[in-house]
């Protein structure tokens, strides 16, 4: 009798929220101001991880088919390589790396391997201050989402807090939901890839985010991005240029502290080109061939000098194209950006004045941002949808086989980027030479530029995805980047394909300045 | 009449005495004007030079040397009484036909040397800081006037005068009959002194003056820096003076080639081995000279404002730890970087390379020695300046001066015992057969591998001949060549046409293909 009495309570509170019938999580508040979506991880630091295997129940996130809601967990698990995040660490090369850093760095060698190094756990384990218990959970559900601490037992709620401490609301904040990825795969004061590490084994970053979200092994049900924003693809790439930018000149403060154990790096090379130094010397040099090139337009030796370090060729090569076309640029931001790299090209940069500059760089890029976000989320309203093809799995009754969450335009047609904008973003990034002149990093930029350009192109009109007239010359683009990786370029005894460095890159550059050309021209 | 007006004359009536006194055939009509110069000469005995007073110095071009009567292949085959010319006669032909010094400016004129002057900023030709090596910089307005008279042109590169030495009353009283005679019976460091003679007989001074281009000197203003290589000036290759100097186009003899009575007028001693003391002293010297030049540069960047002259220039760093292609696996990361920061650029180390054959030697040579005593303290220092190197991204230039100048003075006073003996065709065989049991396990980079191999192969050659020795051996170091590229570009002309291939050598070097050869060596030995 009394457990009948029991499970008819449970069902009972159970039933409540759904009586209550006032779904919040439909809506999606107002971006909150940009700083609070960058700290929110950081605020939240003194609540609890509670470890993949809370969120993994099959009446949760454990439901059986990819992609779908309810699945959540079993996607990530079966085909997200940020599960796998925490196992690389057993590798021969993680061994060697452990290896070579404990005997660079007295302080490691307490620490018996890579999968017990704090250093390594900052972005390959559940994070440095966290129960290693958890540790193996690699690159976790919270690690993105937050610590679930205060959020676990209510986030299936129908009046779930999205404000909730520690939650991070990666569906409505968009600046949260890329800015999660910059943790690690650009780095911060806490945690970062430097030179030491790259020479210890460390592969370098060169994350692009509209890439990256492009092709993720998404664990969520589609949210209708597209269909709100058909330009959202856009929007992706233009929101992760500048948030990279941002992270990476936040970082970039960061190493140029007066801290003693920074000054010792300084200059930090990750900061600049890898190939410009990590060529082999060759007799006929297209190094050189691309300074006669400038110095034959009057730039060397005044601004620019041969043997100084190119900067921030990953980063930033694109951001004065951006600042042509995006919404809310700031007028000085090339200009600001051309002082920085002066100040970065000089043999030691003056630590305190590239501070000062890289801040403020970074504070415009900041408002910008805001502009941006705020710009997209004003126009999109999260509503309630009924759920046609996710099955209805969820632990909790309320939720159970009721609804999905959509976002929707307010203003039906309405597209962030207009054709106009589309059009003069692939003119102008085709017309980018420099960047890619100066090497593969910014030729890479400007090819991922454009494919989100074409791809975007092909969600606004079906004519243009029918056509697909930008397939061929951008096609020539990416077999020439991806030629400068064939193995022609390599010395085969010794080398395997982990990764590499792009040797041939100037012997590509042909067809990839070829397919620029084509796109550039007018139709 | 200027007195160095006279000497001019003298450099040009030297042909004209000799066939007066020994009645060789004439050469042909010098210029108008020469024939009574000649003559006010030829009356005035050379009179010696006063003690205590230097030469004066004054630019010749290599015409002064090459009359065939001097230097220019047709000497004179007998001397006055009874004694014998030190020289065979042929050098100005030798160096005109092969040696690529002649070349050294005109090299400043081709593609490269374009590309360069348009990514420096100027022009390659005519700058200082090019000619220092590539020719000879005369800052004297009437001392370049009369270099000019004197047929001497910056076009010529690195001639006669360049390493013979520039001055006036050298080249005079060793090319006029009467006072030839009296000269040579000076002491070599009279006619340096005095006359201004290079006396380049002494391994020491040849090193010096070979080093302060091929390692560089900063106060000679000799230093090719990071920018210049990367507008196209060719990587510096290690040096090893005994190596270089044999593989030369070599327009002088070894003392132990000439003839027994001029051997011991030259100085060589009994059973001396030349070309290992040669080694062994340039080993030393290249280590002092690239001491010195971390000192001058940390001495600039203590004082300067100018950020880029406030830290060590590059040139000063290992190239290859740098330029390389990425790749994985890395022999780099398999070796590990010991105590020293992954991924800061260390020290470029291969003049170090030799030292400890040089101790070595020493305890071989001087039975004084502790070996082990003298081999912990120059670690010790090597390892001080390892580690300035290695303290900050680009090394703390203060602790580099230090550091620096501490193995200098060290340096120095090695040089002072390694010249206060000599070795032995014993002391060589047994030194030889400590070389390569060092290197059969350790992780050299190229450049020191090269130093090792070319100090072994120019000793072997000299101990056994050039060709002769044990065929293990001479396979072994045919490897060695083929891996490392002993072998020096030979003949005139730039290294243009070399560059492609030498560079696929560094790019291709790894240390497991350079230790099996040392094994190899070093059991060709224990036979």
């Amino acid at each position: 009798m009394r457990r009948v009495i029991l499970s008819l309570a449970v069902g009972l509170i159970a039933l409540l929220p759904a009586l209550a019938w006032v779904d919040r999580r439909a809506e999606c508040p107002e971006p909150p101001p940009l700083k609070q979506s960058f700290k929110r991880w950081e605020q939240e630091a003194n609540l609890k991880v509670q470890g993949v295997g809370s969120c993994a129940a099959a009446a949760c996130h454990g439901g059986p088919e990819r992609g779908k809601k309810g699945s959540e967990y079993t996607t990530y698990a079966d085909y997200d390589p940020h599960a796998k995040a925490f196992r690389v660490l057993y590798n021969a090369e993680s061994k060697r790396m452990h290896e070579i850093m404990s005997d660079a760095f007295p302080e490691m060698r307490k620490y018996k391997s890579a999968s017990t190094n704090p250093l390594c756990l900052k972005c390959h384990g559940a994070g440095p201050n966290v129960d290693e218990r958890y540790q193996a959970d690699g690159v976790g559900c919270e690690r993105c989402h937050g610590p679930a601490e205060k959020w676990r037992t209510t986030h299936y709620l129908d009046d779930f807090d999205r404000t909730t401490p520690g939650f991070v609301d990666m569906r409505c904040d968009f600046a949260a939901r890329a800015f999660a990825c910059m943790k690690c795969h650009v780095g911060e004061a806490a945690q970062e890839v430097d030179h030491v590490l790259i020479a210890a084994g460390h592969p370098r970053l060169r994350f692009e985010y509209g890439a990256y979200y492009a092709n993720y092994p998404r664990h969520w049900a589609p949210i209708g991005e597209k269909e709100i924003d058909p330009s959202f693809e856009a929007f992706q790439w233009a929101l992760g240029q500048l948030i990279t930018a941002r992270a990476a000149l936040d970082l970039l403060v960061a190493r140029a502290s007066d801290d003693p154990a920074r000054e010792k790096n300084w200059p930090e090379f990750a900061e600049f080109d890898c190939t410009a130094c990590h060529h082999d010397l060759k007799r006929q040099s297209p190094r050189q061939d691309y300074y006669v090139g400038q110095a034959d337009r009057g730039i060397i030796p005044r601004s620019r000098r041969v043997g100084q370090l190119p900067w921030g060729t990953w980063y930033y090569p694109l951001l004065p194209v951006l600042q042509r076309h995006v919404i809310g640029a700031p007028k000085e931001i090339e200009a600001n950006l051309a002082l920085l790299d002066h100040l970065m090209r000089q043999k030691e940069p003056p630590r305190e004045e590239v501070r000062r500059q890289a801040a403020g760089l970074r504070d415009q890029l900041d408002g910008w941002i805001t502009t941006l976000v705020q710009a997209e989320a004003r126009s999109n309203k999260a509503v309630a949808v009924q759920a046609d093809n996710a099955p209805a799995v969820g632990c909790c009754a309320a939720s159970r086989g009721k609804q999905a969450v959509r976002l929707v335009r307010q203003s039906p047609g309405v597209r962030s980027f207009t054709d106009a904008e589309l059009n003069g973003l692939v003119r102008d990034l085709a017309n980018l030479r420099e960047p890619v002149l100066q090497g593969w990093d910014g030729a890479s930029q400007v090819y991922l530029g454009l494919a989100a350009m074409n791809q975007t192109l092909g969600d606004v009109s079906p004519a243009f995805a029918s056509k697909q007239p930008m397939r061929d010359p951008l096609g020539r683009v990416r077999v020439g980047l991806k030629k400068s990786y064939e193995p022609a370029a390599r010395i085969p005894e010794h080398t395997r394909t982990l990764y590499d460095t792009p040797n041939d890159y100037f012997n590509n550059l042909k067809s990839i300045v070829d397919g620029l050309e084509s796109l550039r021209k007018p139709e | 009449m200027t007195i160095r007006w006279k000497m001019a004359a003298a450099g040009l009536t030297f042909a004209v005495t000799l066939t007066g006194l020994l009645g060789t055939k004439p050469l042909g009509p010098l210029p108008a004007g020469a024939q009574e110069k000649a003559a006010v000469i030829r009356q005035k005995p050379f009179a010696l030079q006063e003690e205590g007073k230097g030469p004066t110095p004054m630019y010749y071009g290599t015409a002064a040397c090459s009359n065939k009567g001097c230097h220019g292949g047709e000497p004179p085959t007998r001397w006055v009484q009874g004694l014998e010319l030190i020289t065979r006669g042929n050098e100005a032909s030798i160096y005109t036909m092969h040696d690529r010094h002649a070349d050294a400016w005109v090299v400043l004129t081709g593609k490269r040397g374009q590309q360069m002057s348009k990514l420096l900023g100027y022009d390659v030709t005519k700058a200082k800081a090019c000619l220092a090596c590539h020719a000879t910089v005369i800052e004297d307005a009437s001392l370049l006037q009369a270099a000019d008279q004197l047929h001497f042109s910056i076009e010529e590169g690195v001639s006669c005068v360049t390493c013979h030495g520039a001055y006036e009353e050298w080249v005079g009283a060793h090319a006029t009959m009467a006072s030839a005679r009296d000269f040579r019976k000076l002491t070599p460091e009279q006619k340096e002194k005095q006359y201004g003679m290079a006396n380049l007989r002494d391994p020491l001074r040849q090193s010096e003056l070979c080093v302060s281009c091929h390692v560089g000197s900063y106060d000679q203003g000799k230093f090719v820096t990071h920018e210049m290589y990367a507008a196209g000036h060719p990587p510096l290759p290690s040096f090893e003076v005994g190596a270089f100097s044999n593989q030369s186009s070599r327009h002088w003899q070894w003392r132990s080639e000439k003839k027994p009575g001029l051997q011991k007028e030259l100085g060589l001693r009994p059973g001396e081995q030349e070309q290992t003391q040669l080694v062994m002293v340039g080993a030393v010297v290249s280590l002092r000279d690239t001491m010195r030049l971390l000192v001058g540069q940390a001495a600039t960047a203590r004082k300067t404002n100018d950020p880029d002259k406030k830290t060590m220039d590059l040139s000063n760093f290992d190239c290859w730890s740098c330029h390389h292609g990425i790749r994985n696996p890395s022999w780099r990361q398999e070796r590990g970087y010991g105590e020293f920061t992954p991924g800061r650029p260390p020290w470029r180390s291969w003049p170090s390379e030799l030292i400890p054959t040089v101790l070595e030697y020493l305890a071989l040579a001087d039975r004084q020695t502790d070996a082990a005593t003298a081999k912990a303290q120059y670690e010790e220092k090597l390892r001080a300046l390892k580690k300035a190197f290695d303290v900050k991204v680009y090394g703390n230039p203060a602790q580099i001066e230090k550091a620096a100048k501490d193995m200098q003075s060290w340096s120095e006073a090695t040089l002072g015992r390694l010249t206060a003996t000599y070795p032995t065709r014993e002391t060589a065989r047994e030194l030889l057969a400590k070389i390569p049991p060092r290197y059969k396990d350790r992780g050299n980079d190229y450049d020191s591998a090269r130093e090792v191999a070319w100090a072994f192969q120019t000793i072997y050659d000299e101990v056994h001949g050039p060709r002769g020795g044990d065929l293990k051996v001479r396979q072994a170091l045919g490897k060695l060549d083929k891996e490392l590229k002993l072998q020096l570009p030979q003949g005139r002309g730039g290294i243009e046409n070399e560059l492609d291939a030498s560079l696929e050598r560094i790019k291709k070097y790894h240390p497991r293909t350079f230790r099996p050869l040392m094994l190899e060596l070093s059991k060709a030995f224990g036979k």
